[in-house]
């Protein structure tokens, strides 16, 4: 069975931390948004979800970065963060289709760093949040080094996408995908607070019309000067690769300054 | 100076309730596992965000430090806006 259900999110924690900071009409349709995402990912009766996040210092430091990592534990603790206003608790995993996934990708020449154990933070919590508030699907958080020099190009990234659909196409298990990143946010940087609209929509564009070369080119400094939180889409690249024969269907997207975040909700059918 | 001492001391109080704890009711004590210079430890100590931005923290480790000790958005981003930064 391939993957039943895909979909591509913002994660910033302002959506959970800080509800009542923006706009209410424009938070509204936020949520209605992911609210869909919801209703149309349970329709697909998924038994497990393939999260693509971004790493913030949660499970890595300096002294070990991986481009890539792919949890493999019986559950999850998270959201580490105190402050997020999600309830702390843990997740079930899927040890066992984490491997398969883990072996085809070898097999395939994308060699993904592996973890027994690994805490989730707002980039995995904030979409379970609207998605599976009650966490009874088992995850497998699959994260990408998207905060500190060198991290993987677009380019890999999307090959690793490509990989995974292939490993998903042979597998009987039903799997959802859901990216989360995203999208122009420069996190803590004194330029806080500046989102590129236009980048984002155009962004958006470019994966929605598959324009694969260009939406796999853009350089680090490109991304780095919109914001470092704008490396995410990182994430986004690699649902493109997992998702490539199916269509995207933009549902939400505002620049939202009280949340410091370029704000997209994306869907595949 | 170390920044990668002062950053492994910020990533660990974040992502770990119980090293929270112990860094909140005794920084002092806490910092000792790390090797840090006296200016480090005072920033770390008097929360001197501006000197901790400047140093090189990381903004995804310091921002949530900062978060954790109850700073507001707005003076975190005075503090890592002094002296000419914008």
């Amino acid at each position: 069975m391939p993957m039943v259900f895909a979909c591509s999110v913002s994660h910033t924690p302002g959506i959970r931390a800080w509800p009542d900071a923006p706009d209410t009409e424009i938070k509204e349709q936020l949520y209605k948004g992911f609210s869909v995402l919801r209703k149309k990912m349970l329709a697909t009766e998924p038994e497990t979800l393939l999260i693509i996040s971004s790493e913030h210092f949660t499970n890595f430091f300096l002294d070990c970065m991986p481009a890539f990592t792919i949890g493999q534990a019986k559950e999850y603790f998270g959201p580490v963060e105190p402050w997020i206003k999600i309830k702390q608790g843990t997740t079930i995993g899927d040890p066992s289709l984490s491997k398969r996934l883990l072996d085809a990708c070898y097999k395939d020449g994308i060699e993904l760093a592996y973890s027994h154990e690994m805490k989730l933070d707002h980039g995995t919590m904030i979409p379970l949040s609207f998605l599976d508030p009650t966490r009874e699907l088992p995850i497998i958080p699959l994260i990408i080094n998207a905060m500190t020099y060198p991290m993987p190009t677009q380019k890999r990234c999307y090959e690793l996408g490509k990989t995974l659909y292939k490993a998903l196409k042979s597998e009987k298990k039903r799997v959802a995908v859901i990216a989360a990143g995203g999208l122009s946010h420069a996190p803590g940087e004194h330029t806080h607070g500046k989102i590129d609209a236009q980048f984002d929509r155009e962004f958006i564009r470019l994966i929605v019309e598959k324009d694969v070369d260009t939406f796999t080119s853009f350089t680090d400094e490109e991304l780095e000067s919109r914001g470092l939180g704008t490396h995410e889409i990182r994430t986004w690249v690699t649902l493109a690769g997992v998702a490539k024969d199916l269509k995207a269907t933009p549902l939400f997207y505002e620049p939202i300054p009280a949340w410091a975040t370029g704000c997209g909700l994306l869907c595949y059918d | 100076m170390s920044l990668y001492q002062v950053q492994k001391l910020i990533q660990t109080v974040n992502r770990d309730e119980k090293s929270r704890a112990k860094f909140l009711a005794s920084n002092k004590n806490f910092m000792g596992q790390f090797e840090l210079t006296l200016k480090e430890k005072e920033a770390l100590v008097k929360l001197e965000i501006q000197v901790l931005y400047e140093m090189g923290v990381h903004p995804l480790l310091l921002r949530p430090f900062t978060i954790i000790h109850g700073i507001t958005e707005s003076d975190y981003l005075q503090s890592i806006k002094k002296k000419g930064k914008s």
